[in-house]
Formats: C-alpha cells, structure tokens, sequence
C-alpha cells in the first residue's frame, strides 16, 4: 500500500538560548539509513491500527471512534541534552452533528498535540481539547437552478475526465497530448479566469481545555473565534496581484525562473482565524508560580498561508508559514513581568518533492516552559 | 421518497461496478463520473499534479492547499476553499444533483471533512463525490 507519512527527523539543533546543539557529526547518508530503518518499523505500527479500523466494514463501537484519530510518529530534540526522543502527534476531529438542510453548522470535537515520551523533548507543549458549534458560509450563494444539462464548460469537463484518465502513466506524456493543452486552457480561459473571488467564512463558539501534555498544567476557557480566507482562481485577476502575502514567494519564484515574471498567486491567500477566550488558569502552573490565577481574557490570532517557490524535477517546492498569536488584556504586572501576558510562535516549512522538508519554529505557546527555537529536516516516504 | 429510491439504485450499481459486498468502497475506476470528474478538476484547480491512476494514493496532505505549518482551524478555512470550488462546478457546471436531501452547506462539510482528514486519499474524496453528487452518466448506466 503506497502512503505518505511524515518522518521528523529532527537533527539536534537549536535549543531556547538559540545555541547550536548538534551531536556528533553524522553524514546525510548515515542518518536517512538508520533512520528509515526505525521508520519502516514504526511505520507498520502506526498503519497497523487504522488499517485494522478501516477494514472493518461495520467497527465495534469502541473503534469508530479510532477512524477519526490521526497519529503521526516522530522523532523530537531534548533541549537539554540534544537526545532524539521518540513520540507523536495527534490530531482527532469529529463532527458529532451536522445541519441537515441549507443552514450550514456542526458540532466539532476536537484535540491536537505533540507528546514526547520525554516530555522535556517535546518543543510546543500546548495541547489543546475543545467542543466547538461552527457556522460558516461563503460569499458564493446556493445555486437557484441546477437541474438541466451540464453547461459548455460543464459538458467538455466531462469528456475530458472520461478521456484523459485513461491511457496515460505520466504527467509529461498528458501535457504532450495536444487535445488536453487545449482543454487544459479552455478550462482556465472560459472557467477559472472568470470566476468571481471567493471569500469563505466560519464562526465558532466553543469550551476548551489548553494542557501540557501531562496535565500537571492546563487551564479551561470558553470562547468565540471567527475564521476567513479567499480565493482568487485567475492569475490576471486584482485579487492575485494584491495578494501581498505572496509577494516574497513571487520575487522567489522569478528568481528561480519558475515565473517569467511577477505574479502574485491569487490562490496563495492566508486563512485568518481570531478569537476571544475566557481563560480561567486555576490549574496553570506558570501562572501559579507569580501568584496570579484570576480568569482573565485574550485574544488569540491563528495564520496560515502556503506558496510555491520553486520548481524541482517539474514538481513544485512548497514554502509553509503558520503564525499563532495570544495576548491577555488587562494582565497584571506580576504576570507582565514574567512573560506571560504574551505568547508568539511562527513555524515555516519547506516541502521538497524528492520527499526532504526542511521546518524552524521558533517562540512559545501557552504552557510551554521555554521559548524555543529548533531546526528539522524531514523526509516523506511511501511504503 | 423518489430521493431514496435514487440513492439504492447507485448503491446497487456501486456494488455491481466494483463487484464487493455492500459497505466496501467503489474501486478507483476511470469511468466512474465522480471519481474521474474528482480527478480532473483537483488537477485543474493545481491541487495536484498526477495522472489518474496515480491519483488514487495521494493523501489530503499532499494536495496543494494542505499547509503542514499552520493550525487545524486554520487549514479547515482553507480547505473549505477547495471544497466549494469543487462544489460549485459539479452543481452549477455539470449540473450535478444531490443523491439525497442535501444542501450546500452540507455537502461542502461532507468534503470538507475528506479534505482535512491527513489519511484519506484522492481516492477516498471521489468515494465522497460520488456518495454526495449524482450524475446523469448514473442513469444511463
């Protein structure tokens, strides 16, 4: 079964004083082999539950839940003595109700995190639990009519899907197929470029509990967030040349020739999600520590926006930004002073289609003890 | 009522098109409307970039839009993006109808939720298209 799977493979890099912390000298070769030797095991691991859960046409009750469970297995620095240490990500996300009409809303459970088996290895520990009533919407209205035949666009997309998934074992040799070039761009003249920017919306009122990821620090809050991004499907269009958040991967991909030109990526918006949170931190340890656990409130800022930046063998090569930003209001002096009124954390990747990616985080997130600043090289494998 | 009589006339044919018990998924097949019409517009759109029968194994975070860096609330906005687009040319272009009593809001969720699902595959979002949108090529099937 062919898969892709995330290795962090993270190198012994930057500890919280931003010294570097690399152990022994190791070649590229050596540590990719020893590695992926220890992947190929934990690999069948990992695999081994979710393709017993997915295989089971009717799972016992005490499995389903497991289909909506995503386990990643990585490898983390201890910052304080540069060991790798073994542990996992994990995302759970479950829609427990859903509109069943027009109006669009659902229940959302959910839970994300990394833990490390060392836990002091474990560079963001902020795990995050919550139920969430979600509304979105998008500047796109429903369709008043929809019944009929397809339309020109509609009906050549339709011969084109029936006649170009056969046939063909590469990329190259479809985009050599002069009939596809032409119904390729047909597509983006008569379709994409006319097509309207896309705002997409989301509301979200939920209870949560922030922990680390034994527990021994957490603190429960109630809030409301709102999300939004859009969406520009013509290159020529306004809302792709202002889209200054591209305009670094713009000047990148021109310099590495992958465009003739300046051209800002209308697809490349950042999705945006703000949020005000009621945190109540009787159980938050840093704040127990300066004697200050009175409920108070923040607001939270979350980012995200990718871009290609180059191309390598015809594939492109990914740049990653996430950005996470909390600020209390009203913080009192004692928690002002010691660096808790305020949390920053930027992770920037880059995805390499040979399968290698290269990650720096650097910042903090609430609960976590330290700001930290680390370096990884990851690798993507199908097995 | 007409809905229903529709939905287990599909299911029928799924089963006899992918010749498995009921419940198991269709097999990734080119001339299944929904898993190549899937195909063609993640390929237009540039979410990927893959012929169709190599399409099949390519996990939600290796679509273009996936950003690894960012967080889930962040990256549901996003895909959300992909799923209306996707939406909108099988309602408004194909002239696609629902195989049961959907509306936008919903089908958008349903392939929302394929689309932020890290282990699900291409494959599996065509599953999805195929359970949520009903083609005319089903009726003369």
């Amino acid at each position: 079964m062919k898969s892709m799977t995330r290795i962090a493979l993270v190198l012994g890099l930057l500890g919280g004083t931003g010294q570097a912390a690399v152990q022994g000298v190791l070649s590229v070769d050596e540590i990719v082999e020893g590695l992926m030797a220890e992947l190929v095991e934990w690999r069948t691991q990992d695999e081994w539950l979710s393709d017993y859960v997915k295989s089971k046409k009717e799972p016992h009750n005490a499995l389903r839940f497991l289909q909506d469970l995503n386990l990643e297995l990585m490898t983390f620095n201890d910052r304080r003595t540069g060991d790798e240490s073994l542990g996992f990500s994990y995302g759970f996300d479950k829609t427990m109700m859903r509109s069943s009409s027009t109006a669009a809303w659902t229940l959302n459970f959910e839970s994300a995190g990394n833990v490390a088996f060392d836990q002091a290895a474990n560079p963001d520990d902020f795990l995050n639990t919550s139920l969430g009533l979600r509304f979105f919407g998008s500047r796109h209205g429903e369709s008043a009519e929809v019944d009929g035949q397809p339309t020109a666009i509609g009906a050549a997309t339709l011969s084109a899907a029936r006649l170009f998934a056969k046939g063909y074992s590469r990329m190259s040799e479809l985009r050599d197929d002069p009939g596809f070039a032409d119904f390729a761009s047909d597509f983006q003249l008569n379709y994409a470029a006319n097509l309207p920017l896309d705002i997409y919306w989301q509301g979200t009122g939920r209870i949560a509990m922030e922990h680390n990821q034994d527990f021994s620090s957490r603190q429960a809050l109630y809030g409301l967030e709102l999300g939004a991004t859009m969406r520009s499907w013509s290159q020529d269009g306004l809302a792709a040349k202002a889209n200054f958040f591209d305009y670094p991967a713009a000047a990148i991909r021109w310099l590495t020739g992958m465009d003739d030109g300046w051209t800002p990526s209308g697809k490349a918006w950042p999705g945006l999600v703000v949020g005000i949170d009621q945190v109540q931190p009787d159980e938050n340890r840093s704040r127990r520590t300066v004697g200050d656990t009175d409920s108070f409130s923040r607001f939270r800022l979350e980012a995200g926006m990718k871009s290609s930046i180059g191309e390598y063998d015809d594939k492109p090569v990914w740049l990653n930004v996430g950005y996470r930003y909390f600020q209390e209001f009203g913080s009192s002096s004692a928690v002002e002073d010691a660096g808790l009124d305020q949390f920053n954390h930027v992770q920037v990747a880059i995805d390499f289609p040979t399968g290698w990616s290269l990650s720096y985080s650097a910042g903090r997130l609430p609960l976590d003890v330290q700001d930290d600043s680390v370096f990884s090289l990851g690798f993507k494998t199908s097995l | 009522m007409a809905k229903k009589t529709r939905a287990t006339r599909k299911k029928a044919s799924k089963r006899g098109r992918a010749g498995t018990a009921s419940g198991e998924r269709a097999t990734w097949d080119p001339d299944n409307t929904a898993h190549n019409m899937t195909w063609i517009l993640l390929l237009m759109f540039a979410e990927i970039d893959e012929v169709f029968p190599n399409a099949k194994d390519i996990r939600m975070t290796g679509l273009a839009y996936w950003n690894r860096a960012t967080t889930a609330p962040v990256r549901r906005i996003q895909a959300r993006a992909v799923a209306g687009a996707l939406h909108r040319f099988l309602r408004e272009e194909v002239r696609a109808g629902y195989e049961t009593a959907l509306g936008r809001g919903e089908a958008e969720d349903m392939l929302t939720g394929v689309l932020t699902d890290p282990r699900a595959t291409v494959h599996d979002l065509g599953v999805k298209v195929d359970e949520i949108f009903h083609f005319r090529t089903e009726d003369a099937a």
